[in-house]
């Protein structure tokens, strides 16, 4: 096991050199490059004697590998420079967005992790019963609603409707509930047909034939024989879908008014703020292999194969 | 194979229906829409349910119910021009990767992999952040994501395809390569690509309308579905169907290629 995380680590940083290279590369091909700007904001004529000042001022007289490593020297130094937009220090304005959308992921994973195994679980016992069809239903509307719809109909029932749940962040933890559920109902439904499905698969397997032949009971092994065999395939893509709360998030958080790093990024976009952008990139990035080492980890201690290199794991 | 076939039949017929009558407003959408969808006038303003505007008007005056077939004709026409493209890309890409082999295959293998290792959306984001906000520029960050698995699909079927009889026999017969490629592998492929093509047909329309909603697709003042949900939220108190309409026919949209999708991918299952 310890073999199998050391090497796994290792694999991070090639990985994440390239992100920094990449999104090193991004910035210096947008059209609108650091002296440019500096020369409209600093109000200076466009001038040769002007771009070589700011081009000293950025370090862009020296080679280009010997900028990427200052520039990644700031990085490390959590330095991701100033916006274009309010000249603010980018760093601490994602990090407090950071908080606010790893809250919004949490809950959402809270959710998913609680609704997916009661209607997963109980559309298996009963193949073809209520609950079962109720769930199938649930999971065919689940993945076509649109999040930026759920999330305007939840607001006008739960907020303006009902006064039951704000609509807008104030703060409090009850404000997560509607954009967090926003955000976990399609994942819940891709899990939940994941789950079902895969039990009733695991159903016609050789361990539940033998287990039925040792003469277990049928609860026995509905509960410790199946359910434990179904479950593994779910955390594996648990990792991958953490990338899909991400990018959810920038839709619900648009309308939920969500403080995160969805809406900063929206706005950047729009404003063409690179070093937002640049960012962003740089921590969805490393949030991405951070989720998906852990995933792998997590299917590592669930399924003995994958740690020892042995067997198909497919 | 778990779903059993009668609890489809009903669903797919319904969705077949529906696809008809999408079929119906993409080819008679200026004779359904008899108002000009980008016409403003304030004295129109929030009318009610009616025959001559059956999902009311928004704040402008504008008719939504013309507004929402135009934008659904505007909608299913990217889109299908997206996943169009995408799948000759993807087919031709696919194919050459699994044909040749060496370099282009490793070469084929290594942009998949590195597109495919970021999610999906946000790439699509970045994309049109480095090109600028507009219709264009959606179009072709979408299609620069899309034909991934358009090609991975085609590569791993020309690899099964290509060691068959047919395409060895042809082969020695002095077929040339692309000769070999469009005559006995493209049409082995097509059909099965079917499936993948509906269902990224709802993702694309869902996605594009997502853009829109941020405000970095589809440009005001095209009528999109998006775009109209984005311009009613602030209208969610006091005027709630003028972006409900646009949510539902998207959502319907999106369930009924899901559901079809779903159908096709089954019944090529099956055959195989």
């Amino acid at each position: 096991m310890k073999r199998y995380l050391i090497k796994q680590l290792l694999l991070i940083l090639p990985t994440l050199l390239i992100v920094t290279i990449i999104s090193f590369a991004m910035i210096r091909l947008m059209p609108a490059d650091a002296v440019d700007v500096y020369l409209v904001t600093h109000h200076l004529e466009k001038n040769e004697k002007n771009i070589a000042v700011a081009k000293e001022r950025f370090g862009l007289d020296e080679p280009v590998p010997v900028q990427y490593l200052h520039w990644l020297k700031d990085i490390i130094h959590l330095d991701f420079g100033k916006t274009y937009s309010t000249n603010q220090a980018v760093a601490p304005m994602l990090g407090k967005a950071l908080v606010k959308t790893l809250q919004l992921a949490a809950a959402s994973a809270i959710w998913i992790v609680v609704v997916t195994p009661v209607l997963g679980i109980g559309a298996a016992a009963k193949p073809e019963g209520a609950m079962d069809r109720l769930t199938r239903i649930y999971c065919l509307c689940g993945t076509a609603i649109p999040t930026f719809v759920l999330g305007f109909i939840l607001i006008r029932l739960f907020s303006v409707n009902w006064k039951l749940l704000p609509a807008i962040p104030d703060g409090s933890a009850v404000s997560l509930i509607l954009p967090s559920f926003t955000l976990s109902l399609s994942h819940i439904a891709y899990f939940v047909q994941m789950l079902r499905n895969e039990m009733l698969e695991n159903r016609g397997e050789m361990f539940v034939l033998y287990a039925r032949a040792r003469g277990l009971h049928e609860k026995r092994i509905f509960w410790s024989h199946l359910l434990k065999n179904s479950v593994q395939p779910l955390v594996n893509t648990m990792g991958i879908s953490i990338g899909g709360l991400i990018a959810g998030t920038v839709i619900v958080e648009n309308v939920f008014s969500w403080p995160g790093l969805g809406r900063l990024i929206t706005k950047a976009i729009l404003s063409r703020d690179y070093p937002v952008i640049q960012g962003y990139i740089l921590i969805v990035a490393v949030t991405y292999i951070c989720a998906n080492t852990i995933s792998d980890l997590m299917s590592a201690i669930v399924d003995p194969r994958i740690r020892l290199g042995k067997g198909d794991v497919s | 194979m778990i779903r059993e076939k009668k609890a489809m039949r009903p669903a797919v017929i319904a969705a077949l229906v529906f696809l008809g009558v999408i079929l119906i407003v993409m080819v008679f959408a200026d004779k359904i829409g008899i108002h000009d969808p980008t016409s403003i006038d304030l004295t129109m303003k929030f009318h009610g349910s009616s025959r001559e505007y059956p999902f009311g008007t928004d704040d402008y005056g504008r008719c939504v119910f013309c507004r929402c077939i135009y934008a659904v004709h505007n909608s299913v026409e990217i889109a299908f021009t997206i996943e169009i493209v995408s799948v000759f890309i993807g087919m031709m890409l696919g194919m050459c990767a699994a044909y040749f082999g060496g370099i282009a295959d490793q070469l084929f293998g290594a942009v998949s992999n590195a597109l495919m290792a970021f999610p999906k959306v946000i790439l699509i984001m970045l994309i049109a952040a480095f090109l600028g906000a507009s219709t264009r520029n959606i179009i072709l960050a979408m299609l620069l994501v899309d034909w991934i698995w358009y090609a991975r699909i085609s590569r791993s079927l020309t690899l099964s395809l290509k060691e068959r009889k047919y395409v060895q026999a042809a082969r020695l017969n002095g077929a040339s390569a692309p000769v070999i490629l469009r005559r006995h592998i493209a049409p082995g492929i097509l059909p099965q690509l079917a499936g993948q093509f509906t269902l990224s047909l709802g993702n694309v329309i869902l996605g594009l309308a997502g853009f829109s909603f941020l405000g970095i697709g589809i440009q005001r003042p095209t009528p999109e579905l998006g775009l109209m949900i984005s311009d009613g939220c602030s209208l969610i108190r006091t005027n709630f169907s003028v972006l409900l309409w646009p949510g539902i026919i998207l959502f319907l949209i999106v369930l009924d290629l899901n559901v079809l999708g779903e159908w096709v991918s089954e019944h090529l299952r099956k055959q195989a």
